[in-house]
C-alpha cells in the first residue's frame, strides 16, 4: 500500500499544489475584482460629488452677482442708523484737502469735481447740514424670478 | 492428486484472480486520475482566464445610465479673480416606455400637473418603447416624478451650459448650442480648448468692472432713450480687456430666442464713424509729424471749403485757435486743417500704424473690419481728421488711444489670460514727447473742455468727447447721433482706458436738449471710473499740476457768448 502510494506521491503532490495554487489564485482574483468594483463605485461617487460641487459653485456665483450684492449692501446701508462720528453739520468741518475723507466716512470718489475749491474761492454757503441723520426707510430686496437660483435652474433645461 | 497439488492449484487460481482485479482497479484509477487532471486543468484555465485575461467589469445595465452622448465635459470659464462665468451642470430628461405603464390616463394627468405641460396622454399611447416627455427637468420635478413610482418612466442624464452672471457678460462670454458647441464669444473662440474639459479658462475680464460698465450704460440708455450702447475697459500697459459691453444684450440661456438686434455685438462687430473722438488721433498725427508744439494756430473764423464740401464747427469759436483750443473746443475746421498740414499719406500711414485701418487680430471671434475711403482723396484726409468718412470698431478706438497715451507703444489685446510674451517686439508708433503732449491735452479737455462730466476727484481723468451724425442713404441724419467718450486715468501715467458710446440718444430736460458725447457718454465713463476705484482699490493720486499748468498760455477767452452746455460736441 505504502509502496503504491509512493509511486503516486508525485501525482498527489502535484494535485494538491494545483488545488492550493488554483484556490489562492481564485481568492486573489476575486479580491482584485472586489477592489476594482469598490474603486469604480468610488469613482462614480467622486464624479457625482464633482457635479454637485459644480452646482454649488454655480449657485454661489449666482448668489454673489455684483448686481445682487450691490442691492443687498444698499439695503443694509440704509437700515443702519448713522453714528455720531458720521454726522457733519457744518460745511467748515469738511477738510479742504479733497483727498482726506471726513472723519468717520470712507473715501468715496467725488463725482462733482472742484466742489471744495469752489466753496473756498467763492462765497461760503449757509451752514446747512449736508448730511441728514434722519433714518431712511429700510429698503427691501425684492425677490423676483431673476434673483432666485431655482428659477434660474428652471430655465437652463430650455437650451438655445 | 495429492492435497498439496490441489492447494497449489487453488492458490494459483486465487493469485491469478487477484491480479486481474488489481489490474482492473489500476485501470479505473488511471481513468479517474485523468478525469481529475482534465477537471483541474479546466479549472486552472478558467481561473487564469477570469483573473488574467478578462478585465473585470460590472454588468452593462449599471453603465447604461451614464453612457449617454448628451453628457459632455466642457471647461468652466472664470473671470480674472476666479468668479464663475460659465459652467456645465447635469440635468435630467424624462422619457417613457409606454408598454410598462399600466394606468396611462392617471400617469399622464399626474405628469401634466407636475411638468405644467399639456398633451402627454397621446405620447403615452404610442406603440414604441421610447418617447421623450420633457428634456431638462428641474430637481423638484425629478423628485415628484420619482415619487409616482411608475416603472415606465425613466430619466436620462444630460448636461447644459449655465451662466451664473446672466446677461451681464453675455456678449463677451457668448453661448453654446444644445450639444455644448460654442456658437459665439469666448465660447466660440476657445471651443476646442473648452471641449477638452481639462481646466477652467481664465479671462482678463473683471465681473465687477463689467457690472459697473453695464449699469452705467443702461442708466444713460434709459436717461437719453437711446437704442443701444457700447462700452469697454482695457488695461493700457498689458492690453487686457477688463470689460466689454454691448446693449441691448440677451439672456445666454435663451440666445436662440433673442432678437437679432440684441444678439449683435456692437463692441466687436459694429464699426462706427466716431466723430470728434478721432481728433485724438489726428492731433497726435499732427504733433508727431509737424515736430511743433502747441503754438501753431489754425484759422477757424470761417467755414472750410474743399471742392463741393463745406466743413463747419458745431459750435463755432469763429477765431484763430491754438492746438489745445482746437482740441478742447473740438473744432472740425481746426482738425481738418491739421489733417491737411499732415498730408494724406502721412495721416493714412499714422492711422495704419495705430491699427485703425485693419481688422484687429486677437482672441475674440467676429471682429469688425474698418471701413476706409477707397480711393483715399484729399477731402477724405480732411474729414478723417475729425472722424468722418472712416468707420472703426470700439475696440480699435480703445487700442489706438491706449497706444497714444502709453508712450506710443501698442499693447497686444487679450481677452483670455495668457503668459506675457517677453520676446514680443513692440514698435513705437509715436514719440514719448508726443504721447506726453496728448496726455496733457486729454486732461485739459476734462478740466477745461467738453469732458468735465467724466472727472472723478483724485483720479485725474483725461479724455475726448465725440458726437457724430449717423450716415443714412444719401447723407447724414442730424437726428440720429452717435455720442461717445474715450477716457484714460490717471492722466499723468494712464493705467486704464474706458470707452462709452451711446447710440441715438435723445436730449432731455436735464441736458437742456443736448445729446452730445459730453452729456451722454462722459458721465458713463466717470461713473465707471468711480466704481473701478472702489472695486479695484485704486488709491487717489495728487493732482499733477505740472501736467496742464503750462497750457494756460495757449488758451484764450472767447469774445462771443456761448453756453458751456453746448461745447460737448
Amino acid at each position: 500500500m505504502i509502496k503504491a502510494m509512493r509511486s503516486y506521491m508525485l501525482i498527489i503532490i502535484m494535485g494538491v499544489g494545483v488545488i492550493v495554487s488554483g484556490a489562492t489564485l481564485m481568492v486573489v482574483s476575486q479580491d482584485v475584482y472586489d477592489k476594482q468594483k469598490i474603486l469604480k463605485t468610488m469613482d462614480r461617487e467622486a464624479l457625482m460629488t464633482e457635479w454637485e460641487i459644480r452646482a454649488l459653485n454655480a449657485e454661489l456665483a449666482f448668489l454673489t452677482q455684483p448686481e445682487r450684492l450691490e442691492e443687498i449692501s444698499m439695503a443694509m446701508a440704509q437700515s443702519i442708523s448713522p453714528s455720531s462720528g458720521q454726522e457733519v453739520f457744518m460745511i467748515s468741518s469738511v477738510s479742504l484737502n479733497p483727498y482726506a475723507p471726513p472723519r468717520g466716512l470712507s473715501l468715496i470718489p467725488d463725482r462733482k469735481p472742484n466742489f471744495v475749491r469752489r466753496v473756498s474761492q467763492k462765497q461760503a454757503p449757509a451752514p446747512t447740514p449736508i448730511y441728514s441723520p434722519t433714518p431712511q426707510p429700510k429698503k427691501q430686496v425684492e425677490k423676483t424670478a431673476n434673483n432666485d437660483f431655482s428659477s434660474m435652474l428652471d430655465n437652463i433645461g430650455d437650451a438655445p | 492428486m495429492s492435497f498439496f497439488n490441489k492447494w497449489n492449484k487453488n492458490i494459483a487460481h486465487l493469485v491469478s484472480a487477484k491480479g486481474e482485479a488489481l489490474e482492473i482497479g489500476r485501470t479505473r484509477l488511471k481513468i479517474i486520475r485523468s478525469l481529475c487532471l482534465i477537471l483541474f486543468a479546466f479549472i486552472i484555465i478558467r481561473v487564469g482566464d477570469l483573473s488574467v485575461l478578462q478585465t473585470p467589469q460590472e454588468p452593462t445595465a449599471e453603465y447604461s445610465i451614464t453612457q449617454n452622448k448628451d453628457v459632455y465635459e466642457r471647461s468652466d470659464i472664470v473671470d480674472r479673480n476666479g468668479v464663475l462665468l460659465a459652467t456645465t451642470l447635469q440635468v435630467a430628461s424624462l422619457y417613457a416606455d409606454p408598454i410598462l405603464i399600466d394606468n396611462k390616463a392617471y400617469i399622464a394627468n399626474q405628469l401634466e400637473q407636475i411638468l405644467k405641460i399639456k398633451n402627454i396622454a397621446p405620447k403615452l399611447d404610442k406603440k414604441g418603447r421610447f418617447v421623450w416627455i420633457k428634456r431638462g427637468i428641474t430637481p423638484d420635478e425629478h423628485y415628484a416624478i420619482n415619487a409616482l413610482g411608475s416603472p415606465g418612466l425613466d430619466f436620462r442624464i444630460e448636461t447644459r451650459r449655465f451662466y451664473p452672471q446672466g446677461r451681464t457678460a453675455s456678449h463677451l462670454v457668448g453661448h453654446t448650442s444644445v450639444d455644448g458647441k460654442g456658437l459665439a464669444g469666448i465660447e466660440l473662440e476657445y471651443n476646442k480648448q473648452l471641449s477638452k474639459g481639462i481646466e477652467p479658462l481664465k479671462l482678463n475680464m473683471d465681473i465687477r468692472v463689467q457690472h459697473a460698465l453695464v449699469k452705467a450704460l443702461n442708466k444713460q440708455m434709459s436717461n437719453f432713450k437711446a437704442i443701444g450702447a457700447v462700452g469697454g475697459v482695457i488695461d493700457i500697459e498689458t492690453g487686457d480687456v477688463i470689460a466689454m459691453a454691448s446693449l441691448p444684450d440677451f439672456d445666454p440661456h435663451h440666445a436662440g430666442k433673442a432678437d437679432k438686434n440684441a444678439r449683435f455685438n456692437r463692441f466687436g462687430l459694429g464699426v462706427y464713424e466716431m466723430g470728434s473722438t478721432f481728433k485724438l488721433f489726428s492731433t497726435a498725427a499732427y504733433l508727431q509729424n509737424s515736430g511743433r508744439g502747441f503754438d501753431k494756430t489754425f484759422d477757424a473764423r470761417e467755414a472750410l471749403k474743399e471742392g463741393r464740401f463745406t466743413i463747419n464747427d458745431y459750435h463755432a469759436e469763429k477765431r484763430i485757435l491754438t492746438v489745445p483750443e482746437v482740441f478742447i473746443h473740438s473744432s472740425n475746421i481746426g482738425s481738418a486743417l491739421m489733417g491737411r498740414a499732415v498730408g494724406s499719406k502721412a495721416l493714412k500711414d499714422f492711422y495704419s500704424d495705430l491699427g485703425l485701418m485693419d481688422k484687429i487680430k486677437t482672441d475674440f471671434p467676429a471682429l469688425g473690419t474698418p471701413l476706409t475711403p477707397k480711393p483715399w482723396r484729399d477731402i477724405n484726409t480732411l474729414t478723417a481728421a475729425y472722424g468722418h468718412g472712416i468707420a472703426v470698431s470700439p475696440l480699435h478706438v480703445l487700442r489706438a488711444t491706449a497706444t497714444i497715451v502709453n508712450g506710443g507703444i501698442m499693447p497686444p489685446l487679450h481677452f483670455a489670460k495668457k503668459p506675457r510674451d517677453i520676446n514680443l517686439l513692440q514698435s513705437r508708433v509715436l514719440s514719448a514727447s508726443t504721447a506726453h503732449k496728448m496726455r496733457q491735452l486729454l486732461r485739459l479737455n476734462v478740466t477745461d473742455g467738453s469732458g468735465k462730466n467724466a472727472d472723478v476727484t483724485g483720479y485725474m481723468v483725461g479724455g475726448k468727447t465725440g458726437t457724430s451724425e449717423k450716415s443714412v442713404a444719401g447723407g447724414y441724419d442730424k437726428n440720429k447721433l452717435l455720442s461717445s467718450f474715450i477716457g484714460v486715468f490717471p492722466a499723468h501715467q494712464p493705467k486704464y482706458a474706458v470707452l462709452a458710446i451711446i447710440d441715438e440718444p435723445k436730449g432731455n430736460k436735464k441736458s437742456q436738449g443736448y445729446a452730445t458725447g459730453g452729456w451722454t457718454a462722459a458721465p458713463v465713463v466717470g461713473d465707471v471710473i468711480a466704481d473701478m476705484t472702489r472695486v479695484l482699490g485704486l488709491s487717489p493720486v495728487l493732482e499733477d499740476t505740472n501736467l496742464t499748468a503750462g497750457l494756460d498760455r495757449y488758451l484764450h477767452e472767447n469774445d462771443g457768448n456761448y453756453s458751456p452746455a453746448s461745447f460737448s460736441r
